[in-house]
This record gives structure tokens, C-alpha cells and sequence, in this order.
């Protein structure tokens, strides 16, 4: 029987085209997971000042709703009687991310206060440092 | 206890085999023609080897054998006359297409949409011509001549998935069930052994990746890729092989699943849609009733 090139080489290029990248959670970009951040990390009391604290998410995410709590402080929110927790959709679209804002006050403490959000499994926390 | 079997078998299957008459040969296609209306009961087949049985013979009592002339065309001035004498068994008389001598050589038979024109002579046991049959046929093909319909397993490595399909397969040149690979010859071989497919997977047996696996529709996942029909039979010429019945509906897959997967961004909830080659083994669907318990868990 004759050997036909051919077909081989169209199967060769039609299997090297066919398996596509499989989803790998351990890969997936620091950059394109929940991510968080204040206005100052630092900051001194007694002044009662307002943090801007952020929720950065893929686009791709969609309106997901964030969980902001906090060790100690206080959100100010919408809802009514909201301290350590307040909900947040992150609608607010900038360069291929969406953002969920909140105000955080202090109480004039000293010590570290930690600021955690939540969304769809995804979990992260930052550091508030009064002095 | 065993000659009763014997004698039992022989009962159910010597009527029919001796009313083919001598000449018939397992794995011909009959065509049947009528001496008084000229109507045949279908058309010649197209990769398989023939006979024409002719009958209502009844007003020519004296007519005791045949010759064959067959040419490949309309006109009468192709035909080609055999030697060959086809006498009466009971009430009609059997003409084996002789393939070899027409095409010269062995694997080679009738080919698909094409005219073919033949004439039968009726003698007496003196020779003498008593009446003469010209025919064209045509060996009609139909849609259904070049999609086969079958089902089987695959193991795709990529995602380490095993599962079932049912996939529809597209020939480039009508193929005959019927038809022997191990008769055939030639370059329309290649394909008739090669086809196109498309499909669902309706069950995923197992598939081992870090995000699930999931449906792409209700149906099952998509499936495409090439065919390759009868790898382990009939490349070399093999009459009367018994592997016939379970290796030439048999064929070999290569293609593509497409299916969705859960996205690894935990934060994303729409699923991606990946595909991934696999290779398989399928079974004709004509060939589901030797395999009716496991064909039933494909059904979509």
C-alpha cells in the first residue's frame, strides 16, 4: 500500500490546532484576582479621617457583589447600621477592571486594623496601621 | 443429539440455499429480472459482486441456458460477449456478473452512477436462440449512500476524558454495506474507507482536570474530525474472511470534543469554551443490534 504525505501532514496540523489551554486555577494572574486597597496604609489617629478602601476585580467578572469587613473601625454605607460590614457591587469600570468603593473611619485607635474583601470564593485582606 | 442439530440447521437453511440454485455464491447481490415484463427489481449494485436471476420463464419451456454480453455505457455496439453458459435451475435462470473478465482483473466491480447495458440470449439444448433480453441499468446512488450514522468510545489525552459518541459520517463516493473491502481494489479504496464526521457525546465516562468538565449543551458535547472505516481488514484482498462481520463496520477516530469549562478565575463565572483532539473506536450503527445493551446508554 502507498503512503500518502499528505494526510498525514493535514492530521499533524489539524491535532497540533485542536487541544486548547486548559483552565489551571494555580496559574491564574495575581493581577486578574480580587484585589485591595486603601487610600493610606498608614495612618494617624485622631483624626477621624476617611479611607477610601478598594475592590479591584476583572471586567470579565461582571457586577459581582464584594463583602468588605473590618477587625475594628467603621464603614460608612448606605445601609443603615453597616459597621463592620458592608456590601458593595463592583460596578464602576476603569481600564478593563471593576471597582467597589467604601469609606472607612477610624476610631481612633492604635494598632493594626485588617480590612478584608470577599466575592465568589475569592478572599483578600490589607493592612491599616494607626499610630 | 448432534446430528439432530445437524439435520435441524439443514432444515431452516437448505430450502433457501438450494432455491438459489449452483451458481449462487454467498455475499452476491441478486437483481431479479422478469423474461415477460423486462422489469428489474432494482438497480445493478454499485462494489459488489452480482447476478441476475431471471424468471417468468414459464412461456419459454424450451429455453434451457443463457450467455451474458455487458458493456459499460448506453449503446449496444460496447458490449462485450462471455463465454460462460448459465443453465435453468427449476424455473429461472442465475447470470453471475463475471467482474473478473469484464474489468480484466481481480477488485475491481461496477462503479456508482454510471450506465451499464447488457443482453441476455435464451437457447434451447440445440442452440438454438429462442429469445434475447437488452437492458440498460444504472447504478443508482442515494443520499443515504454517503452518510453513515455510528457510534463508540474515545479517550481524549489532553483532558484525560474517556466517553461514548454517535457521529455522522460524510463519504466523498457513495459506499454499498453490502461491499467487501477485502474484494475491492484500487484507489476509490482509500475512499471508501475515508469520511468526515460530525456529532454529540452524550456521556463522559471520566475526564481528570483541575476545573470541571462541563457540558456544552444538553445534547452532549460537539465532536468533528476524519474516519478511517475497516483499519484492521480488507487491505489485502481476503475473501471469505469471518473478521468481516466485526472489523469492516469498524472504524477509527481522530477529531476534536468541544467543551465548556468551569473558568480557573473563581471571580468569573461564564465558562470557557476549549476543545481537545482525542482518538476513538466507533461501530456502525447497522451492526447496533450485536451491541443493543451498550448502543441504548447512547441514546441523546
Amino acid at each position: 500500500m502507498r503512503i500518502r504525505i499528505w494526510p498525514i501532514v493535514a492530521l499533524l496540523g489539524f491535532a497540533s490546532a485542536c487541544n486548547s489551554e486548559l483552565e489551571d486555577p494555580d496559574a491564574v494572574d495575581s493581577d486578574h484576582q480580587l484585589n485591595l486597597s486603601v487610600s493610606d496604609s498608614i495612618v494617624s489617629t485622631g483624626g477621624a479621617e476617611k479611607i477610601k478602601v478598594f475592590a479591584r476585580v476583572p471586567e470579565k467578572a461582571g457586577r459581582v457583589e464584594i463583602v468588605f469587613s473590618s477587625s475594628a473601625g467603621a464603614f460608612t454605607a448606605a445601609t443603615p447600621n453597616a459597621k463592620f460590614t458592608v456590601k458593595q457591587i463592583a460596578d464602576s469600570i476603569v481600564n478593563n477592571y471593576r471597582f467597589a468603593r467604601v469609606d472607612f473611619i477610624s476610631d481612633a485607635i492604635v494598632g493594626d486594623v485588617y480590612i478584608t474583601a470577599e466575592a465568589r470564593g475569592a478572599r483578600t485582606r490589607i493592612r491599616i496601621q494607626f499610630n | 443429539m448432534k446430528k439432530l442439530l445437524f439435520y435441524l440447521l439443514l432444515l431452516c437453511a437448505g430450502p433457501k440455499v438450494l432455491s438459489q440454485g449452483p451458481d449462487f455464491l454467498a455475499g452476491q447481490r441478486t437483481v431479479t429480472l422478469s423474461a415477460k415484463t423486462l422489469q428489474q427489481s432494482e438497480d445493478l449494485p454499485f462494489d459488489n459482486p452480482f447476478s441476475i436471476l431471471v424468471n417468468d420463464l414459464e412461456e419459454y419451456t424450451d429455453v434451457v441456458k443463457a450467455k451474458l454480453s455487458f458493456g459499460e455505457g448506453p449503446e449496444e455496439n460496447d458490449l462485450q460477449a462471455f463465454n460462460q453458459i448459465f443453465n435453468k435451475y427449476g424455473k429461472a435462470i442465475r447470470i453471475v456478473f463475471p467482474a473478473e473478465t469484464f474489468f480484466g482483473r481481480k477488485g475491481k466491480f461496477l462503479l456508482p452512477n454510471t450506465v451499464y447495458t447488457y443482453k441476455i440470449d435464451f437457447y434451447d439444448k440445440n442452440d438454438v436462440l429462442k429469445l434475447t433480453i437488452l437492458r440498460s441499468s444504472y447504478t443508482r446512488t442515494k443520499f443515504a449512500d454517503y452518510v453513515k450514522l455510528d457510534f463508540g468510545f474515545g479517550y481524549a489525552p489532553n483532558i484525560e476524558g474517556v466517553f461514548g459518541f454517535t457521529t455522522a459520517h460524510i463519504y466523498l463516493v457513495p459506499i454499498n454495506n453490502d461491499a467487501d473491502l477485502g474484494k475491492v481494489s484500487g484507489f476509490r479504496k482509500f475512499w471508501q474507507r475515508s469520511s468526515f464526521y460530525f456529532g454529540f457525546s452524550p456521556l463522559t465516562i471520566y475526564t481528570d482536570t483541575k476545573q470541571p468538565v462541563n457540558k456544552l449543551s444538553g445534547t452532549g458535547n460537539f465532536i468533528y474530525g476524519y474516519g478511517l472505516r475497516s483499519p484492521f481488514y480488507g487491505w489485502k484482498r481476503s475473501e471469505g474472511s469471518r473478521a468481516r462481520t466485526f472489523l469492516q463496520p469498524m472504524r477509527l477516530v481522530v477529531g476534536s470534543m468541544v467543551f465548556k469549562q468551569a473558568s480557573e478565575n473563581p471571580l468569573i463565572i461564564t465558562e470557557q469554551i476549549k476543545q481537545s483532539l482525542y482518538i476513538g473506536i466507533s461501530y456502525d450503527l447497522n451492526i447496533a443490534s450485536l451491541f443493543s445493551p451498550i448502543a441504548k446508554l447512547y441514546t441523546p
